[in-house]
């Protein structure tokens, strides 16, 4: 998957999102514009909440087998940038909400449950993740065990079974 | 130092442990694939996970993945001590988690 692509984009489009509301601050001498940036904004934020929803609720089954670690280290990244999005939300509505202007503010709250509900979701995958292995009761093969079936042949290499798979055959050797 | 060319190994009960896990076959390749070509390849950096239960013999390999609407987390017990250059999977826990 193209971790990097979507968490530089997504990263981007919210610090672009936040610049822009920013620039909102000083903006009082034009009434009607700094209305239609409010709204813009609040659009804005309601699409980008529904894109992060769509790339965690895609993305995560689009996963090859990979090392724990650098998946935590894939959702840590994407949780940060959820996090930044509810943050920018949450500014965008104070802003709106002290506007001259009545808006609508409920497209704009379903959007920010919305991502509320998805930082639980990549908080409990992440959590998951790295969480410690259960107990087991299945004993683990002594040194010399391990040594003994060595030296029986009784081992396969990991390349031999991916081979007879590849070519259709069983995973256990028959 | 010269780069240990580390090789994996699979022992007997392993592969059965592997196909109790109930995927599908090209995940099973995924998963072998990863033991082949991940696990050597990243072997000095995972083998700092060292198994809490046998630190001195084994290191944890930990695999996640999606099949369908399930994610899988695989954690290997992988032995590097019984011989040189030789990673022997000696123990596998299976955790599947449903992607909501």
């Amino acid at each position: 998957m193209t971790g990097s692509l979507l968490l530089h984009s997504r990263r981007a489009q919210t610090e672009a999102l936040s610049e822009a509301l920013d620039s909102l601050a000083t903006a009082d001498d034009d009434p009607r514009g700094l209305s239609l940036e409010v709204r813009w904004l609040m659009e804005d934020c309601v699409r980008t909440s529904g894109r992060l929803k769509t790339a965690f609720d895609d993305g995560q089954r689009r996963w090859p087998a990979t090392p724990v670690e650098d998946i935590h280290a894939f959702y840590a990244e994407f949780l940060a940038v959820v996090d930044r999005q509810l943050q920018l939300a949450g500014r965008v509505r104070e802003r709106a909400a002290t506007a001259s202007e009545a808006f609508d503010l409920k497209p704009l709250d379903e959007s920010i449950q919305t991502l509320s509900t998805l930082r639980e979701e990549v908080a409990g995958l992440c959590e998951w993740l790295i969480a410690p292995e259960p107990r087991s009761d299945e004993p683990l093969p002594t040194p010399e065990e391990t040594r003994a079936a060595y030296e029986r042949g009784e081992y396969e290499y990991a390349e031999d079974i991916l081979n007879r798979l590849l070519q259709g055959g069983p995973l256990v050797k028959e | 130092m010269t780069p240990v060319n580390w090789h994996t190994i699979v022992l007997p009960h392993m592969s059965s442990a592997l196909r109790a896990c109930g995927l599908s076959r090209d995940r099973l390749v995924m998963v072998l694939t990863a033991l082949h070509h991940t696990l050597p390849e990243q072997a000095e950096r995972l083998r700092q996970t060292r198994a809490p239960d046998q630190p001195d013999r084994c290191f944890l390999f930990r695999l996640a993945f999606a099949d369908g609407p399930t994610w899988h987390r695989m954690a290997f017990w992988v032995d590097d001590a019984t011989a040189p250059g030789l990673l022997f999977v000696k123990k596998l826990v299976h955790q599947p988690r449903t992607i909501p």
